[in-house]
């Protein structure tokens, strides 16, 4: 079966600074998958590069088969890979309400009311983010992710910062939308906890590379190297 | 530390309420039905207003494209365009009214000496007002929040959409500024030989010695402060300065005949509005004997400008600083409101004000230069307040309070910990101060004392009639005396504590 999205030998520097290097990764349709690494290990440049924001320097990006990026080339641009990509700062424009955000990204009113509805933001559609609560603040983010009607979702720590019944409401949130929409999930994080709890698979990431991939059961049972098993143990 | 808050608020009281409440009670106590009919008035008002008008539409459209394209284009030599399209604030407006009248021919010098003239000579000083506005405001705005548009809309139109919507609080913050600048200049059109009514109101003063109609012939000039004042506290509050400067900004590269457009624009700009009337100045003040002229008839003038204006920008940022520490919130509210209303009216009005003041307070003040002294704190005070106030605002108040609970004194609490933090806000305060101050001609016209004649006062009675390579020289040493101070206040600011 094709790949949702395929990264092919991906390397990435910023300057002198090899930040990937030789990324060999591919994600099935419906899959949620947690990358998993220490500061600076390279995991949200990975996330940036599948969603076209940065430009790889060596290797080739597929989404659905479909070539997107190449060394030094953005083929196709972020709009148009419909990606939902959820930053770790939620990135909301604090100028604008929560309908107005979901409405710069869909015309379709169905659409914008079905996700305040389904998220629980219907009587808070007047509200700007500043007037939101932490957890809705979190949940625009989501609609607003959802509001274009994505084939994958990737989520920069989204569970960073939040408190315990916060992070179950979202892990609940990120299956509830799996399961309904069948979207390919991938989220960042480096708390073993939550990569346990959510992904079907992890990918392990250190100093740009790609040490292994696995389910979370088998990387603990049998880590190629010490720092799988130092950034997986509870 | 009760005497030294009594001290920051018998400043705030004296160079600050006193006379904002004396232009506001000279103006409308003396106010005549009869002058604001007349005809002349009447249409020095109306140019006043159309110039200040298309001065400020021009200035918002070059300064906002400029900005943009230095902002978020990459392009070659970055720093020179940011410096190019900053100079002109460092120069007094009539200088380049100077320049131009010397370099055009006698065909275009209809145009010039009209109110076209003053149009095209005020956008080219005040645009980087704008152009900075859009360059800080581009600069603050996360990236996450145009990268989540990018995932969903082409980058033409999250600009439009979405970029530019942000940024408008910040131009139209500038855009006010520069209509305000612009309707209560004086310099410019009066050199063009174009009435306009801070003209009239300083004519009425310095050629008639007609206070009462100078105050009668303030209050539309009042009226429209206030209001502007109204408006801008409104754009004010919209701002989102608890922003910082976020730690990357999106841009985009410009390839083929787009880039070459942007750069040739760019230049233009710059070249039309900075470097021909500067290249004129030096042009004609390149011969000795003008040099000469100019620093026998222009040293005393440029050492009462430069003590003038370090005095009150360093009172001015200083007082701010302490008062930021010192006073309670609701007082610095005030101070914030109070400040603004100062800057808003314009330098004739507050001149006439002061005299309407202090002729009546204390005739030891009358006529020295602690006179002039009050008219540039009055004015200036608002510059290094409100930058500090928005970066004081931002200090993590936690770090103030463990330093307070480590036992260490107010002082040593500002000194240590409050104004390392704050010291590139404290300088950069001083610096626009200071800037202004040394420009500001006004003030100085109506205000300095016998034998005490700050330069730009100086230069604009010797352009009038002397050769024009001595008026040049003196132009340029003003410019030159300010960025030199400029500078040392930059480096001081961005030196590492």
């Amino acid at each position: 079966m094709e790949a949702a999205i395929s990264l092919r030998k991906v390397g990435k520097r910023f300057g002198a600074e090899e930040v990937l290097r030789d990324i060999d990764l591919e994600i099935g349709q419906g899959e949620i998958v947690a990358i998993i690494g220490v500061s600076g290990s390279g995991k949200t440049t990975l996330l940036r590069l599948i969603a076209g924001l940065e430009v790889p320097d060596a290797g080739e990006i597929l989404l659905h088969g479909r070539l997107v990026s190449r060394a030094g080339e953005v083929l196709v641009p972020p709009h148009e890979r419909k990606i939902g990509f959820i930053f770790q700062n939620l990135g909301l424009w604090e100028h604008l309400t929560v309908e107005e955000h979901l409405r710069f990204v869909t015309r379709d009113e169905d659409r914008l009311e079905e996700l305040l509805r389904f998220l629980g933001l219907l009587e808070h559609r007047r509200k700007k983010p500043y007037q939101l609560s932490g957890g809705q603040r979190q949940r625009l983010a989501i609609a607003r992710a959802l509001a274009q009607d994505p084939d994958f979702l990737l989520l920069d720590e989204p569970f960073s910062n939040l408190d315990v019944p916060r992070k179950k409401q979202l892990r609940r949130e990120i299956l509830r939308i799996r399961d309904e929409k069948g979207l390919s999930v991938v989220y960042v994080t480096h708390d073993p906890v939550d990569v346990r709890l959510l992904s079907e698979r992890t990918v392990v990431l250190h100093e740009g590379r790609l040490v292994q991939t696995g389910s979370y059961e088998e990387l603990l049972r049998s880590p190629e190297e010490p720092i799988v098993r130092e950034l997986l143990e509870v | 530390m009760r005497g030294l808050r009594l001290l920051l608020r018998a400043y705030f009281l004296l160079f600050l309420v006193l006379p904002a409440v004396a232009v506001l009670g000279a103006t409308f106590s003396h106010l005549s039905a009869k002058l604001l009919t007349e005809r002349v008035y009447l249409e020095a008002l109306f140019r006043s207003l159309l110039i200040a008008s298309l001065t400020t539409l021009l200035a918002t459209l070059f300064g906002t494209a400029c900005g943009v394209f230095v902002s978020r284009l990459i392009l070659p030599g970055r720093n020179l365009w940011l410096i190019l399209h900053t100079l002109p604030l460092f120069f007094v407006p009539y200088q380049f009214a100077l320049a131009w009248s010397v370099l055009l021919p006698a065909g275009f010098s209809k145009l010039l000496f009209s109110p076209l003239g003053v149009v095209f000579v005020l956008t080219g000083c005040f645009y980087p007002l704008v152009f900075w506005a859009a360059v800080v405001a581009l600069s603050s705005i996360p990236p996450e929040e145009e990268e989540s548009a990018l995932l969903v809309a082409p980058p033409r139109e999250v600009f439009l959409r979405l970029t530019l919507r942000r940024i408008r609080p910040y131009v139209w913050g500038a855009s006010l500024l520069i209509f305000l600048f612009a309707f209560s200049e004086v310099g410019v059109p009066t050199y063009l030989g174009v009435n306009v009514l801070p003209g009239e109101i300083l004519t009425r003063f310095a050629a008639f010695y007609d206070l009462p109609g100078a105050m009668a012939a303030s209050f539309p000039v009042v009226l429209l402060s206030l209001i502007l004042f109204l408006a801008e506290k409104r754009v004010f509050s919209r701002l989102r300065f608890q922003e910082r400067p976020a730690e990357r900004v999106i841009v985009f590269r410009a390839e083929g005949w787009r880039r070459v457009s942007v750069v040739l624009f760019l230049a233009s700009v710059a070249v039309l509005f900075l470097l021909v009337p500067v290249g004129v100045l030096i042009y004609e003040a390149s011969d000795l004997k003008s040099l000469h002229l100019a620093l026998s008839r222009g040293t005393e003038s440029l050492l009462h400008s430069l003590l003038y204006a370090l005095t009150a920008a360093s009172l001015a940022a200083g007082w701010s600083l302490l008062s930021l520490h010192f006073l309670g919130r609701r007082e610095r509210d005030l101070i914030s409101w109070v400040t603004l209303l100062d800057f808003f009216l314009p330098s004739v009005v507050m001149a006439v004000g002061l005299i309407f003041l202090w002729g009546r307070l204390s005739a030891a003040v009358y006529g020295t230069a602690l006179l002039l002294l009050a008219g540039l704190l009055a004015r200036f005070s608002f510059l290094p307040y409100q930058g500090l106030s928005l970066a004081y605002e931002r200090l993590d108040p936690s770090g103030i309070e463990a330093a307070q609970l480590s036992g260490a004194g107010e002082l040593r609490v500002l000194a240590r910990i409050v104004y390392p933090q704050l010291r590139r806000w404290f300088y950069l305060g001083l610096m626009l101060a200071f800037v202004f101050s040394m420009n500001e001609l006004g003030l100085g016209a109506m205000l300095y004392p016998p034998g005490g004649e700050p330069l730009v006062v100086r230069l604009y009675t010797l352009s009038v009639n002397n050769p024009v390579g001595v008026s040049a020289a003196l132009a340029l040493l003003n410019s030159l005396g300010t960025l030199v101070l400029v500078t040392f206040f930059l480096r001081r600011g961005l030196a590492r504590a």
